[in-house]
């Protein structure tokens, strides 16, 4: 055990795609539903910031989708 | 900018105007001698306050002006941006530990040429309180450089 190799990988997002989706829905409007900056919105957009499971969860919810159709996990190669 | 660029930028700058001062200070009173005539207790502990003083007025009033300068030029002032959240603090939290390892380094530093006997005991503390400062420096640009680099 602890002999394998840690799996790495990206964490990505539709959340763009799902707020224009969800009635045209602002970086702010999505910010101030779920508690955070829009600079924060925009850094998880971006893939510049992956965010708390609390905070994904909300993102989610928001938007009215499942948690697997906002955020997906590729494992690096 | 966000609410959080421009705090840390006003730290940024409010650190290196009292880093400046300090020094000119600082130097002045090591070039004249006065740290080895019988007031450089004085001296030292005065300079220190004064810099609290200096610091705290200056990051008050380059806030109040950078907030208008802001809010004028970009003819906004979003007061939900001011809230601070997860990724504000993993950032603030980043530059704390860079800062602080700096720090440790600098004051490490300090003690090994004071163990030399190169510096005298009020010089070092004038040495340690400039290296806070720059330690609080390096944290800010740190902050900065997260903030438009993204995290």
């Amino acid at each position: 055990m602890g002999k394998d190799a840690v799996i790495k990988g990206q964490i990505s997002n539709n959340i763009r795609k799902l707020r224009f989706a969800s009635d045209e829905m602002t970086q702010k409007e999505l910010a101030a539903k779920v508690g955070v900056s829009r600079q924060t919105i925009v850094a998880i957009e971006k893939d510049h910031y992956p965010p708390s499971l609390a905070l994904a969860f909300m993102i989610a919810h928001v938007l009215g989708e499942p948690f697997q159709d906002v955020f997906s996990y590729k494992p690096a190669d | 900018m966000s609410h959080q660029e421009k705090t840390a930028a006003v730290s940024l700058i409010s650190a290196l105007i009292v880093l400046i001062f300090y020094n000119n200070y600082s130097l002045g009173i090591h070039a004249e001698g006065l740290l080895d005539g019988p007031d450089a207790a004085h001296l030292v502990g005065r300079s220190a306050f004064i810099m609290i003083g200096v610091g705290i007025g200056v990051t008050i009033i380059l806030n109040i002006v950078f907030t208008i300068v802001h809010s004028v030029v970009t003819q906004e002032y979003d007061a939900e941006d001011a809230i601070t959240n997860e990724r504000d603090e993993l950032i603030e939290l980043k530059a704390m530990r860079i800062s602080f390892i700096s720090f440790c380094f600098a004051f490490m530093g300090i003690l090994g040429v004071l163990a030399f006997g190169e510096l005298g005991p009020y010089l070092t503390i004038l040495c340690v309180i400039g290296v806070l400062y720059l330690s609080s420096i390096l944290g800010d640009v740190i902050k900065l450089y997260h903030y438009r680099r993204g995290f």
